[in-house]
């Protein structure tokens, strides 16, 4: 394990911001670590690169324990703390430098680097320029640069994307796509796309909890059924009645717009449904204005960890 | 140790890339010029003017040392750079004495105003420069340590005003001490006077270098580094 992490917490005065967190990543993973605001995500990266020290428990990277051999510890991550802090009044190429020197990169070898990670963040055309002056996602890609400079086992990555416009972001999620093919990635985020698009992994954090941990996909699937959403005219009592007893249909979620009834019918993992809507509609003479599949989305996964069943999902009509 | 001078260059460079730093330096070279200037007439004597161009950064030093400390680490904390900064593989101590040697390097080019006086001076006649050499010694010991001071309230305060009045606040008091035992004989007032930086400087001044002083100086300043580490260690600052 490159990144372990045991019974980690960590108290604010009574708060308790992580609990107990068990966390372990594997060399060449790509990890994300997912939670709302305010769930403990930067708390424990934080303790994870040493900059805070835990309340409890312990975190080694790369074999070394953070609070016991700090520095040689952190010469195994590259690290970008949320808002990426830079000294604004350097150069990026002069900051580079200076981070370079700083992360005891031998002097032959560091000409090349600095050079290589220009080349890949895109830096080129604003190496001579003050960072204070470049725009948020030019400064994000400095950022990235500092983290991969030393060529770090791990990257660890605090909401880089926060605060870019969508071209941005998408380059950002590119760049940290391709850093995971030679380097362990985790990044943290409150997006979900984010995560889908860039994580094999995904630690799900609410309340200083891990509270899932697997892939995307297998997180939907294992704990969401399929929906479907239909929008049908006619007599709702009815309607929500004879859904409900359609084979596969779990659950029937009722809402009312101007005379067309939408309907939300939670399915059996497996289990289509569709056919079977028509065939009510049809057979009732109600109009069928839409018929959709939704396939359950992480953003489903992540509301149902970190808040609980939605009001009205476990009633049954 | 190895990362200090990284560290001291990068605050060289932040410090001439700072506009507060040439304020500064034009400000203490205007006072200390000015207030030499009026002193100093045809009729004083060569010796007298010299020490005298060394006691008047006494107090000009409690005006520009906290101007020079106070972003050292407040800056770092309210930017967040303190994050990348302690999360690279440096330690506290590299990040403190870098920091420290950065502002003592810093001042002694305040000082140079000093020296051209001095070498002035010095062309007008002769006179003993033992008392000088001694006197920039205790100069560079006082500078330290009142740097130092301010370098510890930089460590513990994300505002950098914040720093600099509680800066300012110490050193007024530490600089009462010693207007209120200067020339009383009594058992309190000589305490009071050992523990104020000026008094310890003055000796220098006059060519004395008493070990007394200089164990003063070494000490508490390298007291206020070591509780610098411990506050920037601690990551508690408000």
């Amino acid at each position: 394990m490159l990144v372990e992490a045991k019974g980690l917490t960590r108290r604010y005065g009574d708060l308790l911001a992580v609990d107990h967190l068990e966390l372990s990543i594997g060399r060449g993973e790509v990890v994300g670590l997912l939670g709302p605001n305010g769930a403990g995500k930067t708390t424990t990266i934080r303790m994870l690169t040493g900059f805070l020290p835990a309340s409890e428990g312990t975190v080694t990277v790369a074999g070394y324990d953070v609070r016991r051999s700090p520095v040689a510890a952190r010469r195994h991550i590259g690290y970008m703390p949320e808002n990426n802090p830079l000294y604004p009044e350097m150069r990026t190429a002069e900051y580079l430098a200076f981070r370079a020197e700083l992360k005891g990169i031998a002097r032959a070898r560091r000409r090349r680097r600095i050079a290589k990670c220009i080349e890949l963040c895109n830096l080129a055309g604003v190496a001579g320029q003050i960072i204070g002056a470049l725009s948020k996602g030019y400064r994000q890609r400095v950022g990235l640069a500092d983290a991969m400079l030393a060529e770090p086992d791990a990257l660890i990555l605090d909401e880089p994307t926060i605060g870019l416009d969508p071209n941005q972001v998408r380059d950002v999620r590119r760049l940290v796509r391709d850093l995971g093919e030679r380097h362990t990635v985790l990044i943290s985020t409150h997006i979900l796309a984010e995560a889908e698009a860039i994580c094999q992994r995904v630690l799900i954090i609410d309340k200083g909890r891990i509270v899932a941990d697997d892939t995307p996909r297998a997180l939907s699937e294992r704990l969401l059924q399929g929906a479907v959403c239909v929008e049908l005219q006619g007599d709702a009592p009815r309607i929500e009645e004879t859904l409900a007893r359609l084979p596969g249909v779990q659950n029937v979620q009722g809402e009312k717009s101007n005379g067309w009834h939408r309907f939300t019918l939670a399915a059996a993992p497996g289990a289509d449904v569709r056919a079977d809507v028509f065939r009510a509609a049809a057979e009732n003479g109600w109009t069928l204005r839409e018929l959709t599949r939704r396939r359950p989305s992480l953003e489903d996964v992540f509301r149902r960890l970190t808040l609980g069943p939605e009001p009205g999902e476990e009633r049954r009509p | 140790m190895i990362n200090i001078p990284v560290i001291t260059k990068r605050e060289l460079g932040a410090y001439f890339l700072s506009p507060i730093a040439y304020i500064v330096l034009t400000a203490f070279a205007l006072m200390h010029g000015i207030l030499f200037s009026l002193q100093v007439g045809p009729s004083m004597d060569l010796q007298a003017a010299s020490r005298y161009a060394l006691a008047l950064p006494i107090y000009l030093l409690a005006l520009a040392a906290p101007a020079l400390t106070m972003r050292l680490f407040s800056e770092e904390i309210r930017s967040g750079t303190i994050e990348t900064l302690m999360t690279a593989p440096v330690t506290e101590t590299e990040v403190v004495l870098g920091k420290f040697l950065g502002a003592l390097i810093f001042s002694a080019v305040m000082f140079t105003p000093i020296m051209a006086e001095i070498v002035f001076l010095r062309l007008l006649g002769p006179w003993d420069v033992g008392p000088v050499l001694s006197g920039f010694l205790g100069l560079f010991l006082l500078t330290a340590q009142i740097l130092a001071i301010g370098l510890l309230c930089s460590a513990l305060s994300r505002m950098q005003i914040a720093s600099a009045i509680i800066n300012f606040a110490i050193l007024i008091g530490l600089y009462f001490l010693w207007i209120l035992g200067r020339g009383q004989t009594a058992a309190w007032a000589r305490l009071l006077r050992y523990a104020a930086p000026p008094w310890h400087y003055l000796s220098f001044t006059r060519g004395v270098v008493d070990t007394r002083d200089l164990a003063y100086y070494v000490v508490s300043t390298g007291a206020l580094l070591f509780l610098s580490v411990r506050a920037l260690q601690l990551r508690k600052w408000r």
